[in-house]
């Protein structure tokens, strides 16, 4: 068995934080494909699902970061790939999203919640210990 | 008027009776005028007028005594008549008093068989002046008040905002058209039904809660939400001048309008945030990961990043730009010169400062000049029009792929200029077309993220285009291209 690296999809319309979490990830030994649309990352991680998803919440509409994560958890083929939700508004119309309990993060189908700018030791932290929970997975 | 001397008229053709009667109303400080016959006793009453009695005598030769108390009681309703007479026959007594005469004194008669019925008379005349006057005032001021009625109810009924009024037996006592109007149902509800007639529990509340004891001279408001409408409802208890609760007023307001301006303002000022916010967050992660260190093995990267941060900044400083010049266009406060220009002239300045951005990103960039030119001449602020022409020439490279063509071109039709600006670059759906103008709005598909804009360009233009008085078009089709059309009135 050849030891390969986790897989992770990023999606974010902002390329600069593309670009961002991609190099970090990548320098922290991961394979990562990126999409700056919710219609390309869709088709890409049905046709060869990832270990690990991490998405914007403000794409093309306010709501589409939700509506993708609710998509994924929908999809028989996708629904245990873990999501991490990475925003940089945390409220709307005087309303905090921001999730507080366990409950608020899985009605978003979110492992976990990170506000932008992502600080990236603990995202990297966090995107080990997710990767190392599951089962069958390589350390 | 009691205090002044009485004037008093005899009129008889027996002159020993003139001069009798004379000389007893005399002494007793009348003052008395006197007539042989009935036309000259008309006459001075005529001319003198203000006599309190008058004493005629019932067969004069001429003009008789009935006809002339009949034209005095016409002259004067008030005057106290006396028919004289030597023949008291009771027919010709009930015919005087039915012509106006008060009573008859039978001749020969005393001084004080004289004196009686004149004061009598006269105290008779002053008491009907006194209850006439008293009728009259009353009358007076049962029409005012009848008019300041009506008045004060044509106002309350002609008010935008809705009134009711409730008295302290909790019944509904008056409202107007406007209140009518705004609750469901009250048109079927008589006056003085019971407040709980009312639908709309939040109203009987506050009314309810006005009417309490010990009443105040408090107001309540509250918003209420009826229909489709927000109004904001002011309630006051009514007190009578000892302080005791007489009732409550309630004043609806419709402020609908008010709250969606108030909502369509939150929503703005958390779009501005969140634009704000995300480039802010880019800056800040791409210097923090310059300075932690983690791209210190790759110099070309932490350049990268650093000339991304510097353009991030930019970016969001020339929004902060744009945002203000909107407000100051919003508040009135953005002032534009507008002067005889040629159009042609500063179309040709906008293009000529692309140039180099249109070769660097390979797209032909070309002016089409009218066959004629030099008869573009518009009435407008230069710098808005070089701003306008900026920003659509600036979006039609932006938009367009490399080798794509850039033409822009410029045709006067009665009266007005015609400025295009047509690109064969990615196009847009008629969604988007639609939201182009909108602040903030960006196209989002794999071509527009890799772009930098703030969506607020096409605002900026749309607003400078009305205050010109002008319009623009978009023609567009996805994969095709756009074609911006902006229209100007020329000079006459
Ligand atoms: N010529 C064009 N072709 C295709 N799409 C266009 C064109 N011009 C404008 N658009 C679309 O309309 C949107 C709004 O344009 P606008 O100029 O207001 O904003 P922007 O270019 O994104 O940002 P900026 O405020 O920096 O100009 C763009 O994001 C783009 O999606
Ligand atoms: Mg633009």
């Amino acid at each position: 068995m050849t030891h390969q690296p986790p897989s992770i999809v990023v999606l974010d319309d902002d390329t600069d934080f593309l670009d961002l979490n991609a190099r970090m990830l990548q320098r922290a030994g991961y394979r990562v494909r990126t999409f700056s649309t919710s219609a390309q990352a869709m088709s890409a991680i049905l046709q060869d699902p990832p270990d690990l998803i991490i998405t914007d919440l403000m794409m093309e509409n306010l709501d589409s970061g939700f509506t993708f994560s609710q998509a994924v958890k929908d999809d028989p083929r996708l629904k245990s790939v873990p999501v991490i939700v990475i925003t940089a508004m945390t409220s709307q119309r005087g309303y905090d999203f921001r999730p507080r309990t366990q409950d608020d993060l899985a009605a978003m189908n979110a492992e976990a919640f990170f506000e932008k700018p992502v600080d990236y030791d603990k995202l990297i932290a966090k995107v080990h210990e997710i990767l190392n929970k599951r089962p069958g997975e390589l350390t | 008027m009691t205090n002044d001397v009485a004037r008093i008229l005899v009129v008889d053709d027996e002159l020993g009776m003139r001069e009798g009667c004379s000389k007893v109303l005399s002494m007793e400080g009348f003052d008395v005028e006197t007539a042989a016959d009935g036309l000259a006793g008309l006459k001075l009453f005529w001319e003198r007028g203000d006599f309190a009695v008058a004493l005629v005598d019932l067969k004069m030769p001429g003009m008789g005594g009935l006809e002339l108390i009949e034209h005095l009681r016409r002259q004067d309703e008030d005057v106290a008549i006396f028919v004289i007479t030597a023949y008291a026959a009771i027919d010709t007594a009930v015919e005087a008093t039915r012509r106006g005469a008060y009573g008859y004194i039978p001749k020969p008669f005393t001084p004080d068989e004289l004196l009686i019925p004149v004061r009598n008379g006269l105290e008779r005349r002053s008491l009907n002046i006194e209850a006439k006057r008293l009728r009259a005032e009353r009358e007076r001021r049962l029409l005012e008040l009848a008019r300041e009625r009506s008045k004060s109810s044509t106002i309350i009924n002609c008010m935008a905002d809705g009134v009711i009024v409730v008295n302290r037996d909790r019944q509904i006592v008056l409202r107007n058209a406007a209140a009518t109007r705004i609750l469901p149902g009250f048109e079927q509800v008589p006056l003085s039904s019971p407040l709980d007639r009312l639908d709309c529990q939040e109203l009987q509340a506050l009314i309810a809660d006005a009417l309490k004891e010990p009443a105040g001279p408090v107001i309540a408001s509250k918003e209420l939400h009826i229909d489709k409408s927000v109004y904001m409802a002011n309630v006051s208890p009514v007190l009578e001048p000892n302080g005791e609760s007489a009732g409550a007023v309630a004043v609806l307001r419709d402020i609908s309008a008010l709250k969606k301006l108030e909502t369509a303002k939150s929503m703005f000022i958390s779009m501005v945030a969140h634009e704000v916010k995300s480039p802010l967050a880019a800056i800040e992660g791409q210097l923090m990961t310059v300075l932690s260190g983690a791209a210190k093995s790759d110099h070309d990267h932490e350049t990268a990043l650093l000339e991304r941060a510097l353009l991030r900044a930019k970016n969001l400083r020339s929004m902060v730009n744009d945002l203000l010049n909107l407000t100051a266009m919003e508040t009135g406060n953005f002032t534009i010169k507008r002067l005889p220009i040629n159009a042609l002239e500063v179309v040709q300045a906008a293009v000529d400062a692309n140039r180099e951005k249109a070769k660097d990103l390979s797209i032909e960039l070309k002016l089409e000049a009218p066959p004629a030119p030099g008869h573009s001449h518009i009435l407008a602020d230069r710098d808005s029009i070089f701003l306008i022409l900026m920003n659509l020439i600036d979006n039609a490279i932006k938009y367009t792929r490399p080798n794509g063509h850039v033409f822009v071109s410029v045709c006067d039709s009665a009266g007005f200029v015609k400025i295009a600006v047509k690109d064969d670059g990615i196009g847009m759906t008629q969604e988007q077309v639609d939201s182009a103008f909108d602040e903030f709005y960006r196209a989002k598909n794999e071509y527009t993220v890799h772009i930098p804009g703030t969506g607020l360009g096409l605002t900026l233009v749309k607003r400078l285009t009305e205050l010109h008085q002008g319009s623009i078009k978009i023609q567009s089709q996805p994969q095709q291209g756009s074609t911006f059309t902006l229209t100007l009135p020329t000079i006459n």
